[in-house]
């Protein structure tokens, strides 16, 4: 039996303990019922984070939803050196993964003042599973998405690329971006004391939206087919830059874009300002010859001229307006259409003074020259042309055979379209339709733009059969495609010199065209900068011409059908 | 007494099972992040793979490798392309039109089955929607 002080002492120690435990309950009660909010911020801090879930950038395909551009996701190598016990047995270890020095390498890792440093972005999935699996100590892997291009240079200007940060840079990637690159998601992640991640389910969570697929019109063949072409030709008469347009007449889309110099897309960083213009938007030029198919199309247009009437053209040289016109081969009395398919100057300056400067003016206006296109691509430049109250005596005799007069390679391809599609003013477009990835569906798609009637369809019939006589008689006979009858016309523009004179060395030579002439499908224009000699549009550029539109009228299955159609008609009729 | 001491027993267990479901909630963590970084990763190889495809595809790429080993290609003449119908894929022609035995009837039923359990069957990383 216990003493009554025995007692005493146990019962105040029960008492101790009771003090105690409720003293500790107490506090316990303080602190995760009453006022927890100060401890539970702590602890959020030191094992929850919130991570960004980066959006895919959206791909851009062609019209076959073949993919032009599209996004990976890569992996970030970061370390954080206040985390690293022996940075010299790191960077032994990862030098040879990442392709470091050792020695630059530790450098990095031994900067204790800082918690985050790049070594690596966007490496291959083999070294991200190589470095994953040494386990190092303070070295971590982030996921990044990076841009890839899988056709290289083709159509690069077009698409343009996006920087290092998923930033559209240039050309479609740019004017595109808001709906390419997407909505970034986040989540609460919780991590344990070794960095790994553990499941948050009661946490709140924001998926991300990735970018919507931009659909163009190009096709990857006919790019191809338009670029092979184009390389070749550049080659073979050594020319300084080029460029080539096709696209569909009736509709105004652009089926091919390509330009040299060009650039693959893949190595942005290295690039040219050169290399990534794409010139047949942002550069203006005098189109020499090829823009007599305006001055003709309103000269048949207005009534002024009939196809067979006929013009003196002087054997090759015409005192007018205080100034010497010269042909590049003398010529006598010739018709109209044969003024034309010689492409004399002479002939085409005397019908343009019957017609007048106001309506040559209005009706060149009319093709659009002078404004933009409207073309969805970025940069475009508008060209230009003064009006008839500025113009000079000679001007009358000059703008009607593309001087005076500046247009870029989309005007060609708008003007030729007119011809081919029997008067109508169509619009060049490269964005065929937005498509959200998720579920294929379209967000929006666009629809062929028809500006205005330029010319009857009386005319435009007329000139056809014109520009058809160019390429059978006249000075496109390399432009003749096997198996079907193309219309076009060649133009050698002397390109100015600093001095205000036109070069005699330096020349911009071109053709543009149609093909099958009777049912026309494509439109092409091909625009050679400083080719050497023979430097003329008809043996530099109509080659090209004929190269695409052979091949791309087999692609599109075109063989031989209209050529038996023609002759069915010739002989009915 | 007994009664306090079979609160207590019922009190820790109810403690020992609260904490035996937030370990298992965390080790169901531990296996759900594993099993996602590995389907994430699957998906990147995938697309990876898918991005070589096409590359490999492009009449570009198929083009330096043609130049590179100077290899010269000629569009073929109307006469040399077969019609579609001839033009099909068949695997081994030769051999297709040699007399082939009857397969056995437990082939045939194992082959039944074999299609009969794999209808349906999809791989994960299937693309979205096909190429046209």
């Amino acid at each position: 039996m216990l003493t009554a002080a025995q007692k005493t002492r146990v019962a105040l120690a029960i008492m101790i303990f009771f003090m105690i435990a409720a003293a500790l309950w107490a506090r316990l009660l303080w602190l995760q019922v009453l006022h927890p909010d100060h401890w539970v911020s702590i602890a959020r801090r030191q094992h929850l984070q919130v991570v960004e879930l980066p959006a895919l950038r959206g791909s851009i395909l062609d019209r076959n939803a073949k993919p032009l551009a599209l996004s990976l996701r890569l992996s970030s190598v970061f370390a954080d050196p206040r985390h690293i016990k022996t940075p010299g047995l790191l960077a032994h270890r990862l030098a040879p993964l990442l392709g470091w020095r050792e020695g630059d390498l530790l450098r990095k890792l031994s900067k204790k003042d800082r918690g985050f440093v790049w070594l690596a972005r966007k490496i291959p999935n083999e070294t991200a599973s190589r470095i994953r699996s040494l386990r190092l100590p303070g070295v971590h892997l982030m996921i990044e998405t990076q841009r890839f291009y899988p056709h290289g240079y083709l159509a690069s200007q077009v698409m343009g690329f996006a920087g290092m940060d998923n930033q559209g840079l240039e050309g479609l990637e740019m004017t595109c971006d808001r709906l390419l690159k997407g909505r970034p998601g986040w989540r609460w992640l919780a991590r344990d004391a070794r960095r790994r991640s553990v499941g948050v389910w009661e946490a709140a969570t924001v998926q991300p939206r990735d970018g919507l697929e931009v659909v163009l019109t190009l096709d990857t063949t006919i790019q191809y087919i338009a670029e092979r072409a184009l390389d070749q030709g550049i080659r073979q008469c050594r020319a300084k830059a080029a460029c080539i347009v096709v696209s569909d007449p009736m509709t105004g889309e652009i089926l091919a874009l390509a330009n040299r110099p060009s650039y693959d897309p893949n190595r942005f960083s290295k690039v040219t300002p050169e290399e990534r213009r794409n010139r047949a938007v942002t550069d203006t030029f005098e189109p020499g010859s090829v823009f007599k198919v305006i001055t003709a199309s309103v000269a048949l247009g207005t009534g002024t001229v009939r196809p067979e009437d006929t013009f003196d053209c002087e054997r090759g040289s015409y005192a007018v307006a205080g100034r010497i016109l010269h042909d590049h081969q003398p010529h006598g009395v010739l018709a109209f259409r044969d003024v034309i398919a010689q492409s004399s100057n002479i002939g085409v300056a005397k019908a343009a003074m019957r017609v007048g400067a106001k309506p040559l003016y209005q009706g060149i206006r009319a093709f659009g020259i002078g404004d933009p296109t409207g073309v969805d691509l970025p940069g475009e430049v508008g060209g230009f042309i003064r009006p008839p109250s500025q113009w000079s005596k000679p001007t009358i005799t000059t703008v009607p055979m593309g001087h005076e007069v500046t247009v870029n390679a989309l005007h060609l391809a708008q003007m030729i379209s007119v011809i081919a599609n029997g008067g109508l003013l169509v619009r060049p477009w490269v964005v065929r339709e937005i498509r959200d990835p998720a579920t294929g569906a379209v967000v929006r798609s666009f629809q062929p733009k028809k500006v205005r009637r330029v010319i009857t369809p009386e005319t435009a019939a007329e000139m056809q059969k014109i520009l058809v006589r160019v390429v059978q008689e006249g000075t496109g006979k390399q432009a003749q495609v096997e198996g079907f009858q193309a219309g076009g016309k060649t133009g050698t523009a002397q390109k100015l010199e600093p001095n205000g004179q036109y070069s005699h060395t330096r020349f911009v030579a071109s053709f543009v065209g149609f093909v099958p002439a009777e049912h026309p499908r494509l439109s092409i224009v091909v625009v050679m900068d400083e080719p050497k000699f023979p430097y003329y549009g008809g043996t530099v550029s109509a080659p090209v011409f004929r190269r695409v539109a052979a091949d791309v009228l087999a692609y599109l299955g075109c063989q031989g059908t209209v050529v038996a159609s023609l002759n069915e008609e010739q002989q009915g009729g | 007494m007994k009664r306090f001491f079979a609160c207590l027993v019922l009190a820790t267990l109810l403690a020992l099972g609260y904490v035996q479901q937030r370990v298992w909630l965390i080790t169901l963590g531990y296996r759900v992040e594993s099993m996602s970084s590995a389907r994430d990763d699957l998906l990147d190889q995938y697309r990876v793979l898918h991005y070589n495809v096409l590359a490999l595809q492009s009449p570009v790429i198929l083009d330096e490798r043609l130049a590179q080993r100077d290899v010269q290609l000629t569009p073929p003449k109307a006469i040399e392309i077969l019609p579609p119908r001839l033009g099909t894929p068949l695997p081994g022609p030769a051999l297709s039109l040699l007399p082939q035995p009857e397969p056995s009837w437990w082939k045939q039923a194992l082959r039944e089955g074999t299609r009969w359990l794999e209808e349906g069957r999809q791989a994960i990383a299937e693309p979205a929607k096909e190429e046209r």
